[in-house]
């Protein structure tokens, strides 16, 4: 039962999402080009030395423009996750510590959200309230929290059941406060793992509203929006749907990876052995 | 029949059995004893072709001829559940929870032979007939029957094609005391009427002692000691079977007598409680009565037992004394005051439990600090860190454990001396009065006695009474001052130990300490 052990899937996963991460840090400071400078002239160019993605069609550097796009993703899911999870877990932690009405309340609210297709609801809310990044990041967050509360109710209501709990409970220590020391950090390994996989969903999520244009702004970048600039010109330019396309497959297949490859670590039979 | 020889197992370099020789006879029972990691049950997976994944077997095992060691899986897979049977302690996760239990028997039945479904039927419901089951349908299903029942199912399944061994790994174990002296029956029943061979894998001398022929003492994956049962237990020749049966037999010595005049610590007065009925669509069925009337009072320092088998409404009664759960008449009293729910904190420090299980009582995140010093919330005054760091390792202390420790965490600790660590936060509010939930029952022979002690010591230098809920008579017999036998939610038995041992005024305690295997008693009926 050696724990020391990483998984390829593991490996693999954690790398694409260093390289991720850093990309869209690294385009918070400094982007190959500047891309507010138009170059019209040199519309649609193939990859060259200078520009090893090329250009798109206002001539811009697509290897910027992905480097941003990673920024982009990055915020809108990250946010997304923790505005998820922010609300979701007190409220599966809630539902677990008092059971009877709020249980019931918490759980059928959630079903409720699971029974609209989460995309479409979310388009149909950043067309209410209007397209931009922060709407977005509210629109796909708000799905999120179902997801976080039914996960940390369940797994909190059998740590529930455990002696120590009862133990804790002799003490006199009250339901919030033993829902801090002792159920949450029982809850962390399947949480992480979770929010690995909400965050890939996050990714596309955005990736989606910005094609449909409900995303982010111009001037801001974002890999959806690349892709529906890049359809119209499918036939004369290809290369310019392939660049954002990849960027988005390469990223969610490490971010599912990743949550996979610690899902296993975390697994709750090993878990018992340590 | 079978005959083992220099058996040896290495798992990830690690010996685990070492030269192991065994030989058994048709109509032959015999008792393997050890304690937990002795490599008793190594030797039972090992017989049966089934060592875990990596391990390197050398050796014999010689069974009607053959070698196991040579045979291929299928060889090995024919054999099993056909020639060899074999009966696991925890019957519910041994038998399939979605197949019905007809099923399940007459699937041994048609994997080895070729039987029709109607015939493999009717094998089944002869197998469950001879163990006892006959008015219990072939289509229940596992969750639908008692621990009891569901052991016999079990035992169906190894019996149905007649093997001509038969492999029981304390198949009495997870049973109450009464149900234990049933299934080991009905065990040795079956092994004689089909002239099969039994080997008995058991924690328990006395167990093994009252049923086996031949006896093998086990440890650290070596055979210390085999004989003939009355020879050996006679002898006691090697030092290690002896410190097993004085260990079994401990009875701690304490100087304190409690005070017989003085109020009680712990009182407990016309105790109701009831459970909720199951709730249907509309209407709620009648509440149903666990406790009806129950009043019993510890006094200061005295330790008493409570035993019963399960369903008695032992773990009921405990709980509403830990004022866990709201009583429905009566009331529960501790140190003098009404203890309810309700109850004011700081009124929790006089009462403190210790938990059957060291594993699933101490949260695996925590230090032992962290852990001992949880109770200390109970106090009024919050404790600077050097202070409750301080009174931590003074308990841990009296708990014979070293103060390094309280920075480590339960899973570095073996399971006695995570029991400790349990007792070390029962103690570190300095209560009057200590329940113990069966908390001595997971563990090693020697290991329980060593904790007995404890036990008894500190009971001595404290003052600290003891509530012991088991059913394990051989425990209360050891250390209890005062005995409480419960049925059905009723006290129906209560007085001094010695007396209540010596002349059972009531038939269910006369019952229970009948089936309780006893060594001395055992070897009597031997000579």
């Amino acid at each position: 039962m050696s724990r020391a052990r990483l998984s390829p899937a593991l490996v693999v996963g954690a790398a694409i999402s260093v390289v991720f991460v850093a990309s869209a840090l690294l385009s918070l400071v400094w982007t190959p080009y500047d891309v507010a400078a138009f170059d019209i002239g040199h519309r649609l160019e193939g990859p060259t030395a200078a520009h090893w993605l090329g250009r798109d069609h206002f001539g811009r550097d697509v290897a910027s423009m992905i480097l941003l796009g990673a920024g982009n993703a990055l915020a809108v899911s990250l946010v997304a996750v923790l505005l998820g999870a922010g609300l979701g877990v007190p409220l599966g932690l809630l539902a677990a510590a008092r059971r009877g009405l709020i249980d019931e309340l918490v759980m059928r609210a959630s079903d409720v959200a699971f029974a609209f297709p989460a995309l479409i609801l979310a388009i149909l809310l950043t067309a209410v309230l209007g397209p931009g990044a922060i709407n977005a990041v509210v629109a796909i967050g708000i799905f999120n929290v179902p997801v976080f509360a039914r996960l940390t109710r369940g797994a909190a209501l059998s740590l529930w059941t455990r002696d120590y709990v009862l133990a804790a409970r002799m003490t006199g220590k009250g339901a919030a406060r033993i829902s801090l020391e002792h159920i949450l950090p029982g809850l962390a390994s399947v949480l992480i793992v979770q929010a690995t996989l909400q965050f890939s969903l996050g990714v596309i999520a955005e990736a989606g509203l910005s094609y449909v244009g409900l995303g982010a702004q111009p001037p801001a970048a974002s890999w959806g929006k690349m892709l529906a600039d890049a359809q119209t010109l499918v036939s004369v330019a290809p290369l310019q749907a392939i660049f954002p396309g990849l960027a988005i497959v390469v990223t969610v297949l490490g971010l599912n990876l990743l949550g996979d490859g610690l899902r296993d670590r975390f697994d709750p039979r090993l878990d018992e052995e340590r | 029949m079978l005959e083992i020889r220099d058996l040896a197992l290495t798992l990830a370099d690690k010996p685990i059995l070492k030269g192991l020789s065994l030989s058994l006879d048709a109509g032959q029972v015999l008792g393997v004893v050890g304690e937990s990691g002795s490599g008793k049950s190594m030797t039972a997976l090992s017989i049966l072709g089934l060592p875990p994944r990596g391990a390197r077997i050398e050796g014999t095992i010689r069974f009607e001829g053959r070698d196991l060691l040579d045979l291929t899986d299928a060889e090995l897979a024919r054999l099993r559940g056909d020639r060899i049977g074999m009966v696991f302690q925890e019957p519910m996760t041994a038998l399939n929870p979605v197949m019905t239990i007809g099923a399940q028997v007459a699937e041994v039945v048609r994997v080895h032979r070729k039987a029709s479904r109607a015939e493999a039927k009717a094998a089944a419901r002869k197998a469950l007939d001879r163990v006892g089951l006959a008015d219990i349908p072939l289509t229940r299903y596992p969750h639908e029957l008692s621990g009891g029942q569901r052991q016999r199912v079990a035992i169906a399944i190894a019996v149905v094609l007649s093997p001509r061994l038969l492999i029981a790994d304390e198949p009495t174990t997870a049973l109450d005391v009464t149900t234990q002296a049933q299934i080991l029956d009905l065990l040795l029943r079956l092994v004689r009427e089909d002239g099969a061979a039994l080997i008995l894998i058991s924690h328990d001398l006395a167990l093994v002692a009252e049923a086996a022929d031949h006896v093998a003492v086990m440890k650290d994956g070596e055979i210390v000691e085999q004989g003939e049962t009355g020879a050996l237990f006679a002898a006691l020749a090697h030092p290690y079977t002896r410190a097993l049966a004085a260990d079994a037999a401990r009875a701690p010595v304490r100087t304190r007598r409690p005070d017989a005049d003085a109020a009680p610590v712990l009182e407990a007065r016309g105790v109701v409680r009831d459970y909720p009925g199951r709730r249907s669509f509309l209407k709620a069925a009648p509440p149903v009565r666990v406790l009806s009337g129950v009043s019993l009072a510890i006094r200061p320092g005295e330790i008493v037992g409570l035993v019963g088998e399960s369903g008695s409404g032992k773990s009921t009664l405990l709980r509403a004394l830990m004022a866990l759960d709201p009583v429905q008449g009566g009331e529960v009293r501790l140190a003098g005051a009404p203890f309810t729910p309700n109850a004011p904190r700081r009124s929790r420090r006089a009462i403190q439990l210790v938990f059957q299980d060291p594993n699933g009582s101490l949260d695996p995140r925590w230090t032992v600090e962290r852990l001992v010093a949880e109770p200390l919330h109970l106090l009024d005054d919050k404790l600077p860190s050097t202070e409750r760091r301080r009174r931590v390792e003074a308990v841990l202390a009296k708990v014979g454990l070293p103060a390094e420790a309280a920075d480590r965490y339960p899973h570095q600790f073996s399971g006695g001396q995570r029991q400790r660590i349990a007792i070390a936060r029962a103690l570190i509010a300095e209560p009057d009065v200590i329940a113990l939930d069966e908390a001595v029952s997971a563990l090693d022979v020697t290991v329980r006695a060593e904790v007995l002690d404890l036990l008894a010591r500190l009971s001595d230098a404290l003052g600290v009474a003891y509530l012991f809920v088991t059913h394990d008579m051989g425990v209360v017999r050891g250390l209890t001052d005062r005995v409480l036998v419960m049925k059905k939610g009723e006290i129906v038995e209560s007085g001094p130990t010695a007396e209540v041992f010596a002349d059972p005024k009531h038939p269910y305690t006369a019952q229970l300490i009948a089936a309780t295997p006893d060594l001395d008693r055992a070897l009597a009926a031997r000579r």
